[in-house]
């Protein structure tokens, strides 16, 4: 111990000086023993040389430096904890993730280790708290009774619950034994943030194992909670795995099985996705089960199944197509979608300058007046074609309403090529063009060819349900190569950074984008370069359903994104159901003022109403917790009135599980674990430096804490420094032989 | 200038050309049926009975719709047979003097598959039972299964542009000159016929006992009532119209 103590000390703690020694009085020694020194080296060493004199002066006069410093008594100065004063909190996750273990649980190694840090802080004579840890945090006298029974586990909830717990006393710090499992998704940023804030450092130790190669664990399952009768679901699913392998993922609605397709585990990650392509062939609210068959040597297996809810439901969507002059597109498109239920066309179509003809209408005063020139009217429909038509036969507002039907009202628009459509049309200089996925040509350009050409998916297009006209990949892109050419095609210009290209056609100058799609606001913006596709079905076989498949796919993924006028949803977060209804008026602004509430419904019968109350900031949106919900299907029906009059309703359904979050997830999350320390100034601790925390815990800035002056003069250093002063005199001396 | 450009349209129907590779240059281009008669194969000779009224009738037409629709269609008239694969890029056919055809077996297969594919025939002057008959036997070898009807005045095609509640037999120019309405002693009345598919659209839309094309033809000449040429213009827009809408 050359420094007498350790760095970590002197890395907590501040040098300062005890000695009562006035500044001057030191200053004015230091002074005159500089005078001396030098008087003596000029009168008594005449044969020496200017060099030699200065070094042997500054040697000698740093020795009476050093000789000064020590009479003023340096220290080093530390808060540690006032013994007996202070408070620790000792804190032991119990969620059931915590009965994993090899040999021994995690829960029991914990235990351990809580007992071991507590015995090694004896000396500091601290009150000890202890908490139970699951999705709150829980205060126990002792640890001994405690078992792995917490179905959901919340880090930072729980622990600010300690720390709100703590607050009255002087707590120093916290310590946690946990596997990192939380099944809330946290800690998040913010959540980091305010356990920050409070001042209170949070050590931790991690039990458990963060590779486990003989587990496959299923981690996500994501399926639309709703869709169309006869529809393609396509579900993505992520296998957690930590080693290479093959194995096969199952998917069933009840007894049925409607999936099995085999996997290969990917050798060079820890987690495999694959989308499935589903087909459910029954209605209604459909419970799909998803599970991976085990590895050879593979012990837990509820972490191998995942259940979701989905509702196969007929909805009518409503499509308002504007065609600006008699297209074959026009007509063949209609035909297409003719026998698809759930998709409505409304079409306006201008045959003449001054005669529209209107077809699919609903009412004889739909479009009497031509285009919609009012939200409430245009914002009926839930996507909007625009064919080959002029952006100048448009006044501006219903530009601006067709500009809020997708950024505001979540709509899709569809503007379709022709030769009097995109560049030619004018859009490119519209006040619509900043929509638009493409910077579309000046007018004054003519860029729509009638040239036939073919028309290929990119591999953006080859992953999306909506262009899907084969079962699988490979037959889809062949399905797509044998499609006849389609009759013209218009030059799109560039695409904008967020765009997609879904479609590209060949033409003899190259391939251009055909098919390009961009997100704006809350809807969506495609360019569908062509008004050809109708060759696709007069030069195709009649019993050949490409055509018509494209078209009910396409439209269908147009509609599918635009938000209901009324929506609910549920989602199940550990016990908790949370619902969260949105109602809007006719023009989509939000519905305030409303009396709404819901019906839910348990799978076994149970049901109750409850009032939805209004969301602070989020005006329309109303929001009710169930807590203690039971596992398994919840149907809701969320019903809104205004004085006394029906608003709207909305349906949805949900599948809890609140129990299998915890064994959705057995590798332990150190990482987590130590993004908690570091941020609220902790330490992340190994099970075997356990030790270190008496040391930690002794000097926490948090509690109560006195100051601890600790003489340094006496260090070796300082022996070490003077006789290394001396004695390089002494040598040069001797050396120079001279002085 | 008009004598030039009918020379000109004139060379492109005699010469054997595949139709496939003539590009598009507009939405609509008017395609006439080309079929045999009497067991032969069609010839483009200039007297063969589905060339009768080219080109003038095309050319006249072509104008009307043009000047009273926004349809994009190009001035030149295009021939198509139902054996060449080009048919399926004329979504409309026009034939005349469908009681003279004769189909092959192989004709009767395409043709039933364009038209269930979504193609729209519009057959005209042909008259009298005997032609009838002729044409009827053919169709029904097309679709055994589906008649041929009387078109009810409240059908769209009589509404999709025009309202013709008010229609009339339309004579070929002999017929007026003769001072009748007919153009076989036995083609009175006219009748409004077609044939539907299975979701009530016209595939099929028939002119019997009248001559539409020698109205469109001749509606340049002084001779032929311009009352009756307004209505050929308006009837055949309408199917014009009907067939790119349903």
């Amino acid at each position: 111990m050359l420094f007498k103590y350790s760095r970590d000390d002197y890395g907590r703690g501040e040098l300062v000086f005890t000695g009562d020694w006035a500044i001057g009085l030191l200053v004015g020694i230091a002074a005159f023993a500089a005078i001396a020194i030098t008087a003596v080296l000029l009168w008594q060493r005449k044969g020496a040389g200017v060099a030699q004199r200065i070094t042997v002066g500054l040697l000698q006069f740093g020795v009476v430096l050093v000789v000064l410093a020590m009479l003023q008594q340096p220290a080093l100065k530390t808060e540690t904890l006032k013994t007996g004063e202070n408070t620790l909190a000792l804190v032991l996750d119990n969620s059931q993730s915590m009965q994993y273990g090899d040999g021994a649980s995690r829960l029991d190694r914990g235990r351990e280790q809580l007992a071991a840090a507590a015995a090694s802080l004896d000396p500091l004579a601290l009150t000890m708290r202890r908490f139970e840890l699951a999705a709150t945090a829980t205060s126990v006298t002792s640890f001994e009774a405690t078992q792995p029974s917490g179905s959901a586990t919340s880090l930072a909830a729980s622990l600010q619950a300690v720390l709100a717990e703590a607050r009255s006393s002087s707590l120093a710090a916290i310590v946690l034994v946990s596997d990192g499992v939380d099944t809330a998704g946290g800690p998040s940023a913010e959540q980091l943030l305010e356990l920050a804030s409070f001042g209170v450092p949070i050590h931790t130790i991690a039990v458990g194992r963060d590779r486990m190669p003989e587990d496959l664990e299923l981690t996500q399952v994501d399926v639309p909670a709703k869709a169309l009768p006869g529809s393609t679901l396509t579900a993505r699913v992520s296998i957690r795995h930590d080693a290479p392998g093959t194995t096969r993922i199952k998917v069933y609605d009840g007894d049925e099985l409607l999936v099995s397709d085999p996997v290969t585990l990917q050798p060079d990650a820890n987690t495999t996705s694959v989308w499935l392509d589903i087909e459910p062939t029954n209605t209604g609210h459909r419970q799909l089960s998803f599970s991976v068959d085990p590895l050879s040597d593979e012990r837990e297996l509820r972490n191998n199944r995942l259940a979701t809810l989905t509702n196969i439901e007929g909805q009518s969507y409503r499509i308002l197509y504007f065609e600006g002059e008699p297209r074959w597109e026009y007509k063949f498109l209609r035909r297409a979608i003719a026998d698809d239920a759930e998709l409505h066309l409304v079409s306006l179509l201008g045959v003449s300058p001054n005669k529209f003809y209107r077809q699919g209408l609903e009412s004889p005063q739909q479009l009497e007046d031509g285009f919609p020139t009012t939200r409430a009217e245009l914002f009926a429909y839930d996507a909007l074609i625009i064919g080959s038509v002029a952006a100048a036969s448009f006044s501006p507002q219903q530009l601006a309403i067709m500009r809020d039907f997708v950024s505001e009202r979540g709509g899709s628009l569809l503007l379709l090529a022709g030769p009097h459509g995109l560049g030619n049309g004018g859009w490119g200089q519209s006040t619509l063009a900043d929509l638009l996925p493409a910077r579309l040509p000046p007018s004054a350009t003519d860029t729509f060819v009638r040239k036939k050409a073919p028309a290929a998916l990119t591999p953006q297009g080859a992953m999306l349900p909506m262009l899907r006209l084969a079962d699988t990949a490979a037959s889809n892109r062949r399905s797509w190569d044998e499609l006849p050419d389609v009759a013209d095609y218009q030059q799109t210009g560039s695409l904008k950074p967020a765009a997609s290209a879904l479609l590209n056609v060949n033409t003899d100058s190259g391939a251009q984008p055909l098919l390009i799609t961009q997100p704006f606001g809350r809807g969506h913006t495609f360019i569908f370069a062509t008004g050809g596709t109708w060759r696709w079905q007069m030069s195709l076989p009649v019993d050949d359903q490409r055509h018509e498949t494209f078209w009910r796919q396409f439209l269908r993924g147009l509609v599918a994104t635009a938000p209901p006028r009324v929506s609910v949803s549920a989602v199940a977060a550990a016990s908790t159901l949370r619902l969260r209804a949105e109602f809007r008026d006719a023009a989509f602004g939000p519905a305030a003022d409303l009396n709404a509430f819901a019906a839910v419904a348990h799978e076994q019968g149970a049901s109750r109403m409850i009032d939805l109350l209004p969301s602070p900031g989020e005006p329309g949106v109303y929001v009710a917790d169930i807590e203690s919900a039971l596992a398994g299907s919840w149907y809701v029906e969320a019903v809104a009135e205004r004085d006394g009059e029906p608003f709207g309703i909305a349906r949805t359904s949900t599948y809890a599980d609140p129990g299998q979050a915890e064994f959705s997830s057995i590798r332990s999350n150190a990482a987590a674990l130590r993004r908690l320390s570091a941020a609220t100034g902790g330490r992340h601790l190994e099970p075997d430096a356990i030790g270190a925390l008496a040391d930690l815990v002794r000097y926490s800035s948090a509690g109560i804490t006195e100051a601890v002056y600790r003489p340094v003069w006496d260090a070796p250093i300082v022996l070490l420094l003077l006789l290394l002063l001396k004695s390089g005199e002494w040598l040069l001396r001797r050396h120079w032989k001279s002085i | 200038m008009t004598v030039i450009g009918l020379c000109i349209l004139g060379n492109q129907a005699l010469a054997e050309v595949n139709y496939r590779d003539i590009p598009m240059q507009a939405e609509f281009h008017f395609a006439r049926l080309a079929f045999g008669v009497n067991g032969r194969q069609f010839s483009s000779s200039r007297g063969e009975p589905w060339l009768r009224d080219w080109p003038e009738a095309e050319f006249h037409f072509l104008q009307g719709v043009r000047r009273m629709t926004r349809l994009s269609a190009e001035g030149d008239s295009r021939q198509v047979s139902l054996t060449n694969d080009a048919l399926f890029d004329y979504p409309v056919i026009y034939a005349v003097k469908v009681g003279y055809w004769f189909l092959s077996n192989q004709e009767i297969e395409r043709l039933r598959e364009y038209l269930l594919r979504g193609g729209f025939l519009i057959v005209d002057d042909f008259h009298g039972p005997i032609e009838w008959a002729q044409f009827a036997v053919s169709m029904r070898k097309v679709f055994p299964g589906r008649a041929i009807v009387d078109i009810p005045d409240e059908d769209e095609i009589f509404h999709v542009h025009y309202d013709l509640d008010d229609r009339q037999q339309i004579p070929g120019i002999n017929s007026i000159y003769s001072g009748v309405s007919w153009e076989h002693p036995l083609g009175v009345p006219e009748y409004w016929r077609g044939i539907y598919d299975d979701h009530g659209r016209i595939m099929v839309a028939i002119n019997f006992n009248m001559d539409l094309g020698d109205a469109w033809e001749h509606a340049d000449d002084a001779i032929y009532p311009e009352p009756l040429t307004a209505l050929a213009y308006r009837i055949g827009i309408n199917y014009l119209i009907y067939a790119m809408t349903h």
